[in-house]
């Protein structure tokens, strides 16, 4: 049965209760096939953040299966799985290029390779001239940029993303935009995507997994038909705009459902 | 039982007030927990129609947050006027209500109590403050949540008591510093739609900063651009969308909107660059 998955995700019937009894996922089951970019949009409380979180070995669940590339993940971490969070948190007493080596070496590069590698990537997000800065002496945009090279640097196989780009302003977000779609395309690694933003959402992904309003049940998987080559689509296009329309329309539907709920504890 | 109609005739029919900047420079010293002194805004020239619903959008550090605050009354200008309904701003005053990004709710209080709060400070008759903050707490969507105290209520709804709040002491003008960039998306778009009915309503001049250019898009009649540091008006955008646009629930998905947003992110973009190129120059 794990033999079949190697390089994709696999969730088989997965169910997670927080205590005393809030069920954060009902019953979900989703196959990432390896390679492929997928999106997670739905209602703040629909269990997007857990599943990324049990994907990552950093939470565990009740019942279900987690398999990535064959092997089991029931709360065991690994490099090949990494998260990339909306506050990246670098090392303080580190430079933004230090930050970047650290993780390499980390890996187990030598020093001299992993500085080589930790300049390319810093240069390819135009941050040469603050190579040398401490994270104190950046901006935001640029403390997650740095943050991005030093997860996707280490090339996981599998790329969770949960809000990355969320707090950043238009140029950094693009930037990174980009930059992930670049690493998903040229290393063929398997990317999900949390986000509430259907634009990105729909933007970035090849499919857009839909949830409901908590518990956390898969509704829908939409299938975006635009080309893998994401950067040469206009954001602007009518294909882009049909889809993001759907899902729009969608996530209102369960947005309006969760303040039902709201409302009535509210009496 | 407070009825609309009882309310609006408490309410002077007034529009919002016009908002003028001539030649508003600021200067803060080097130092004391800032990295950068130095000049922050640099000769700005602004005019807001009475009314009129703008965003100030901008590269990180541009001053947009300074030029709010210089409207506030929280801090004077170094060079230039200020000057909100032809009057000079000489310090804060509750004629103009402000939203920032943190609701900043008493926790004691409800929401009622949070919203009648202002009005009572400054002499309003109680059954008038009551009057009128449980109408706009209900144009808010927040009818069944007056008795409630702030920690009840999910993000999105404390804003709204940010809002009203703001809106009772009947503004002429309302300042907003990124008020909802600490919500998701989901909820942003849905509060968006709550302020742009409000405005609507009132007439009141509002004043929008945030960094999200498509917020800006479609919340605003007008986007004004500034340069990156120091902060210059660089570009001003006028958006040509219905105003009525939490009734057209598509509107962001049409071609005309999409390529609105991509016109100002390009013009972003341009003004990003050339900070950068000014920063490694220096």
């Amino acid at each position: 049965m794990s033999t079949s998955t190697s390089g994709g995700l696999v969730v088989r019937n997965l169910h997670k209760t927080y205590p005393p009894d809030i069920v954060a996922l009902r019953d979900v089951s989703l196959a990432l096939a390896p390679g492929t970019f997928t999106a997670i949009i739905g209602p703040s409380g629909c269990g997007k953040t857990t599943l990324l979180k049990i994907a990552a070995g950093i939470e565990t669940y009740q019942h279900g299966e987690v398999f990535f590339a064959g092997e089991r993940i029931a709360g065991n971490t690994s490099w090949r799985r990494s998260v990339i969070y909306q506050d990246i948190r670098l090392f303080p007493w580190l430079t933004a290029q230090a930050n970047v080596v650290f993780a390499l070496e980390s890996k187990g590069l030598p020093k001299a390779e992993a500085r080589r590698q930790a300049a390319q990537w810093i240069e390819r997000q135009g941050l040469q001239p603050y190579a040398d800065a401490y994270p104190a002496e950046l901006s935001g945009g640029m403390r997650q940029k740095i943050g991005v090279c030093r997860v996707l640097a280490n090339m996981p196989e599998l790329v969770l993303c949960d809000e990355p780009f969320s707090a950043l302003d238009w140029t950094a977000r693009e930037s990174l935009q980009l930059e992930l779609l670049r690493y998903w395309y040229e290393q063929r690694k398997t990317v999900l995507f949390v986000t509430h933003n259907v634009e990105e959402a729909v933007y970035l992904a090849q499919r857009v997994v839909l949830m409901s309003a908590r518990p956390g049940v898969i509704k829908e998987i939409v299938d975006v038909p635009l080309p893998e080559e994401r950067w040469s689509v206009r954001r602007d296009s009518p294909q882009l705009l049909a889809v993001a329309q759907y899902v729009n329309n969608h996530i209102a539907d369960e947005v309006r459902k969760a303040q039902a709920a709201e409302q009535e504890v509210g009496y | 039982m407070v009825t609309t109609a009882s309310v609006n005739q408490a309410l002077p029919p007034s529009l919002g007030s016009e908002v003028e900047l001539l030649g508003v420079s600021k200067v803060r010293p080097k130092g004391a927990g800032r990295e950068t002194g130095g000049l922050v805004l640099n000769h700005v020239h602004l005019h807001l129609e009475p009314g009129s619903f703008v965003a100030i959008v901008g590269p990180g550090g541009c001053g947009k947050t300074t030029l709010l605050r210089l409207l506030a009354g929280l801090e004077a200008p170094s060079a230039g006027h200020v000057h909100v309904g032809g009057q000079p701003v000489q310090g804060p005053s509750p004629r103009r209500g402000i939203i920032f990004q943190d609701a900043n709710l008493f926790p004691w209080l409800s929401v009622l109590k949070n919203t009648t709060f202002g009005p009572l400070a400054v002499g309003v008759a109680p059954a008038v403050a009551t009057a009128r903050a449980t109408h706009w707490l209900t144009f808010l969507g927040l009818s069944k949540f007056l008795h409630r105290y702030p920690h009840e209520l999910s993000g999105g709804m404390q804003q709204r008591v940010a809002i009203a709040r703001a809106i009772v002491n009947e503004p002429e003008l309302l300042l907003a510093d990124e008020p909802f960039g600490g919500l998701d998306w989901i909820t942003r778009e849905q509060v968006c739609d709550e302020l742009l009915r409000l405005w609507y309503t009132t007439r009141k001049t509002f004043l929008y900063v945030t960094h999200a250019l498509e917020e800006a898009v479609y919340v605003s009649q007008r986007i004004v651009m500034l340069s990156a540091r120091p902060g210059t008006v660089a570009h001003v955008i006028e958006v040509n969308l219905p105003e009525q646009r939490w009734a057209h629930a598509d509107l962001r998905f049409t071609p005309e909107y999409a390529r609105l947003v991509e016109e100002v992110r390009e013009v972003f973009a341009e003004q990003t660059a050339l900070a950068q190129s000014a920063r490694s120059a220096a």
